[in-house]
């Protein structure tokens, strides 16, 4: 009887265990299930929350799943923030200008500075030294930004070749403040200079704010980040992430009575993108080191080439593509669009001629894959490569007035033409793809689509509809108030309207 | 000898026909008929008098401005060819076509063509005390104009404005045109009969209210490629969904949200999109003592779901706003978040403004006097949904104690109530706005009285401040921070519940090609739209 009852309870036990056990599974399935929604949706920051909570909850060899969707996470997300930074170059530089032009009222003390930062980031070296200059030069600026700007202003220099300038401006930073530490340290990262000195200065920088009880800028946040990601210090990058506040100016100028001017720091979204593609990359090399890798090997390697080509790793990214040609037993489309990206690296590393040969024999042996086409063309139009031949294609498409073979080239056809400044044809290619019903609903349209789109319309003059698709965007993705607070700007300045206003 | 004189005659008056005919020379053919659907009937048909959007569409086929704006935001000449500015930005010289004809009223045969003594008879009518226009306002910085010769006109500005020149897209009128050469009021036969330059001219209004214009052979950019346009009425939205549907119009303004799908998944339609800059409210009238109360009308708006009813009535195809602009201006601040959904928040500050339901009843008093509201609602336009929203407003208010009375009233007898006598509580409308967001006639304490737009009598000294000083700026940047204090400031004191911008398409008939649509006067281009020889009715 005893040895029964101790069966019995022995049995109970382990069908709890296995109940629990089960429960778990099906709980942590739950979790990663919610996850895919926010993909589906394309909720990608809500995505990385729900999984970053879901890991740390786990063992080593439940990781391999979560680590995978993480990574696609990050990738979209870097994805995303870089089509938001063009977008934000684009929309900055019409504003400054505008804000430059005025001619009655005052202007900001800090336009040199935010127009000298603009030049840097567009890889306008010598303009960004003059006006960033200008900006030291003056009087009525406060301290900690006129240190800024002048190691922004060494930076300058450095990136048109006269380094012992940059290194004489440096030495002439006055300020041991916290921000400024953190500043010249993420200066040196950006510069890829001085790496284990930037790490220090970042260290400094968070020990002082320490002691002095300070509340820490947001903006120090995103650059020490940076300077962790230059570090490859992953956890300690990934850790921080969520302090970074996105949507607040940089500076808030209180120029005159009424008259109040918002400016973004045009690194930011640039900077961001380069950590979520290198986070994506960490979370995929964290996969190909566990067990149960096996399955997801050939996709990560695919998903690993784009992540190396973004952060301008195009050596790694051709090894990594050669091992995914090599060993790879996905289907053939993956092929097809790793050949493209393989010509991208080849054109990114000057090898136009080997990059064009790449692509005309993949056009030419592809002509009735859509899909392909359509990401060549995608390549096309982000390199402003000569699109004609292909273009020649879709025309006959067109001719034969068959809108079903249309349909998979509106997205890709509506970037091309986009890229040869088309902009008419890009918004009546692009429309075509929008969800209608849904119209600037992320749930039912990229967010990547949505921006490109509101690009093409900013580009015609249509700014109410660019502001309409970022209103709806930055429920989600509050980062786009730099871009709407700009578009703001050039579409009051442009504005034709003469008073109208009726009842309906 | 008498057939050959004839035949002569026929042939020579067809040849004259076409050589005073202005083909646009794009090689699009002409012919073919547009029907398009209308929410109701305007009042009028002029420029000066119209104060409702069905007019500003008329009106933008019938009138021309002295310069235009293109699709690409640029200023364009028009009826002025050229023009100079004077160095301070005061003086403006417009010197006019010399072929442009005015429309010939039937029975007519006498040519006349645009003068500069039509332009300053258009103003002088417009700035007159007794004509009842919303644009005085808006042209109050002309200090005069002056005729320089037959076909030059001089303004004068009282100062320089911002984009002064964009302002000069007013319709001209003929001299010749209002029986009434001092002001023009509603008895005036001419703004029943209009005559213009445009590229339509008024062939008749049927007995069912239909507007037929036809294309005017001599208009001066070339005639319009399609030879008839119908505005057609309709007291129903979904009558006219089914209209478009059963091909009996060929067009749309504005589709209701709801039937965006069913008309997307339609091969014979195109949506296009266009941002009309409009949002709904419910607008209160301050001259009732209990809506007086800021803290009445922030309950009001802290009472009612409107996410639900964006929801549940529009299918969610829109954006709740917080304040007076809406999101796709460049006026709306960002900062200012719509208040939520809180009706116990309501029926505290009901009870902070002395509200109390003191007999049980359900319904709050003051003074012993029940909280009872007439909210007039217009009949057309989305009158389905407009009446679930109206009912659902209703009932939302009922749960914290205000009885709200429902009065759906025809189009033109609510806004007699609403303008002209100020007879209402509550009502529900929309308004619509051009590129400039312009609320100073909305909010502004000098536009109370009647036909004006301030008619819920909103007045507060630092809004009345803060307008003054946006249209004295020149800084584009300045102007921008002041509409975005303005907001704030009327987020904050609720002179209307502002509910939501919805999704905005036009839905036409895919025969009609070249569609270009304007945000606001959505006409502007259609004398380039043609539909192809092999569709044409």
């Amino acid at each position: 009887m005893k040895a029964d009852k101790k069966i019995i309870t022995a049995f109970v036990i382990l069908a709890f265990i296995l109940l629990v056990l089960n429960i778990v599974s099906h709980a942590a399935e739950e979790s990663l299930k919610k996850a895919m929604e926010k993909y589906e949706t394309h909720r990608y920051s809500e995505g990385i929350a729900l999984l970053r909570k879901e890991i740390d909850g786990r063992q080593k060899d439940e990781l391999v799943l979560p680590y995978f969707i993480l990574g696609r996470f990050y990738l979209k997300e870097a994805e995303l923030y870089r089509t938001m930074y063009e977008t934000s170059l684009m929309t900055t530089n019409d504003y400054l200008i505008k804000l430059n032009s005025v001619r009655t009222g005052k202007k900001s003390k800090y336009l040199p500075y935010f127009m000298g930062l603009l030049y840097l980031e567009t890889g306008q070296a010598k303009k960004a030294a003059a006006t960033l200059q200008q900006f030291v030069n003056s009087n009525s600026v406060d301290t900690v930004l006129k240190e800024k700007a002048r190691l922004k202003l060494g930076a300058a220099y450095y990136i048109s070749g006269d380094r012992k300038k940059a290194e004489d401006i440096w030495a002439q930073v006055a300020s041991a403040g916290e921000d400024v530490i953190a500043e010249k340290g993420y200066v040196y990262a950006r510069l890829n200079i001085k790496l284990k000195d930037a790490f220090e200065m970042a260290q400094i920088s968070i020990n002082l704010s320490q002691k002095n009880g300070s509340k820490n800028h947001f903006k120090k946040y995103r650059e020490i980040v940076f300077i962790y990601y230059k570090n490859d210090m992953s956890d300690a990058a990934l850790g921080l992430m969520d302090k970074i506040s996105l949507n607040e100016p940089e500076v808030l100028d209180n120029v005159e009575k009424n008259k109040a001017v918002r400016f973004y720091d045009p690194a930011l979204l640039n900077d961001m993108s380069r950590i979520y593609y290198y986070a994506a990359g960490k979370y995929f090399n964290k996969v190909m080191s566990l067990r149960g890798r096996e399955k997801y090997e050939d996709l990560i390697r695919f998903y690993l080439s784009e992540v190396n080509y973004r952060l301008n790793r195009y050596d790694d990214a051709i090894n990594e593509i050669n091992g995914f040609l090599k060993y790879s037993k996905l289907d053939v489309k993956y092929n097809k669009k790793i050949n493209i990206l393989l010509g991208a690296c080849y054109y990114k590393k000057g090898d136009k001629k080997q990059a064009v040969e790449i692509w005309d024999d993949l056009l030419n042996k592809n002509l009735e894959d859509d899909s392909a086409i359509s990401a060549l063309m995608d390549a096309y139009a982000e390199l402003n490569v000569d699109a004609t031949a292909v273009l020649k294609r879709i025309e006959i498409q067109t001719a034969s007035k068959d809108e079903k073979k249309l349909k998979p080239f509106y997205n890709s056809l509506g970037m091309l033409y986009y890229s040869r400044k088309d902009y008419e044809k890009s918004v009546q290619a692009l429309e075509l793809v929008r969800d209608k019903a849904n119209k600037n609903k992320i749930e039912a349209n990229d967010p990547v689509f949505l921006i490109r789109l509101a690009n093409s319309y900013y580009r015609i003059k249509k700014y109410s509809e660019a502001l309409e698709i970022f209103f709806e965007l930055g429920k989600a993705y509050p980062v786009v108030r730099q871009i709407q607070d700009t578009i703001q700007g050039v579409y009051s300045a442009d504005e034709k309207g003469s008073g109208d206003v009726r009842i309906y | 000898m008498k057939k050959i004189f004839i035949i002569s005659f026929i042939l020579f008056f067809a040849v004259s026909s076409n050589t005073f005919s202005k083909d646009k020379g794009d090689g699009r053919p002409n012919g073919g008929a547009l029907s398009y659907g209308e929410f109701g009937r305007p009042a009028t048909l002029d420029p000066i008098t119209s104060n409702e959007m069905i007019a500003v569409r008329i009106v933008e086929l019938i009138f021309n401005g002295l310069v235009g704006i293109n699709e690409k935001q640029e200023v364009v000449p028009e009826l002025a060819d050229k023009w100079e500015i004077s160095p301070d930005n005061r003086t403006f010289t417009f010197h006019l076509r010399k072929d442009v004809l005015w429309h010939k009223p039937q029975g007519t045969a006498e040519d006349r063509y645009l003068s500069a003594d039509d332009v300053i008879f258009t103003y002088n009518i417009m700035s007159h005390p007794k004509t009842i226009t919303p644009l005085k306002l808006r042209y109050e910085f002309i200090q005069e104009v002056k005729k320089v010769d037959s076909d030059t006109v001089q303004f004068t500005l009282k100062r320089p404005i911002l984009n002064a020149l964009a302002k000069f897209t007013f319709k001209i009128i003929p001299k010749h045109g209002p029986r009434n050469q001092e002001f023009l009021t509603r008895d005036d036969p001419f703004v029943q009969n209009p005559i213009g330059t445009g590229p339509y001219y008024l062939k008749t209004v049927t007995s069912d209210g239909e507007i037929v214009l036809l294309s005017n052979e001599n208009y001066f950019k070339g005639r319009p490629h399609i030879d008839k346009l119908i505005a057609k009425p309709f007291a129903d939205q979904n009558i006219m969904t089914q209209a478009l549907m059963f091909n009996a119009i060929d067009m749309m303004v504005l589709v209701n949200p709801r039937n965006i799908p069913e008309i997307e998944g339609d091969k014979r339609f195109i949506l296009y999109p266009y941002n009309a800059l409009s949002y709904s409210f419910f607008g209160y009238n301050l001259k009732n003592p209990f809506l007086a109360d800021k803290k009445v009308r922030k309950a009001f708006t802290y009472a009612i779901n409107r996410q639900e009813m964006l929801e549940s009535f529009f299918n969610g195809r829109g954006t709740i706003i917080s304040g007076p602009f809406a999101p796709g201006s460049w006026a709306y601040n960002l900062d200012i978040k719509p208040l939520p959904y809180d009706p116990a928040k309501a029926k505290e500050l009901l009870s902070e403004a002395g509200f109390k339901d003191t007999n049980g009843d359900g319904i709050v008093e003051k003074d012993g006097k029940p909280f009872t509201a007439v909210l007039k609602v217009p009949i057309e336009k989305e009158s389905e949904a407009v009446k679930r929203v109206v009912l659902a407003f209703q009932n939302y208010l009922k749960n914290v104690g205000v009885d709200v009375k429902v009065e759906f009233r025809e189009w033109q007898a609510w806004k007699e109530d609403v303008f002209a006598e100020n007879n209402f509580d509550i009502i529900f409308a929309s308004w619509v706005f051009d590129d400039s967001a312009d609320i100073s006639s909305l909010f502004h304490s000098g536009e109370i009285g009647q036909w004006k737009n301030n008619f819920g009598g909103y007045s507060n000294p630092d809004v009345d401040a803060l307008i003054a000083e946006s249209k004295l700026t020149l800084d584009f940047e300045k102007r921008r921070t002041i509409n975005q204090k303005l907001h704030s400031i009327i987020a904050d004191e609720n002179p209307y519940t502002f509910l939501w911008t919805l999704t905005n398409y036009a839905g036409v008939q895919k025969k009609v090609r070249k569609v270009e649509i304007h945000p606001y006067k959505f006409f502007s281009f259609a004398d380039e739209w043609f539909i192809p020889e092999a569709e044409q009715k």
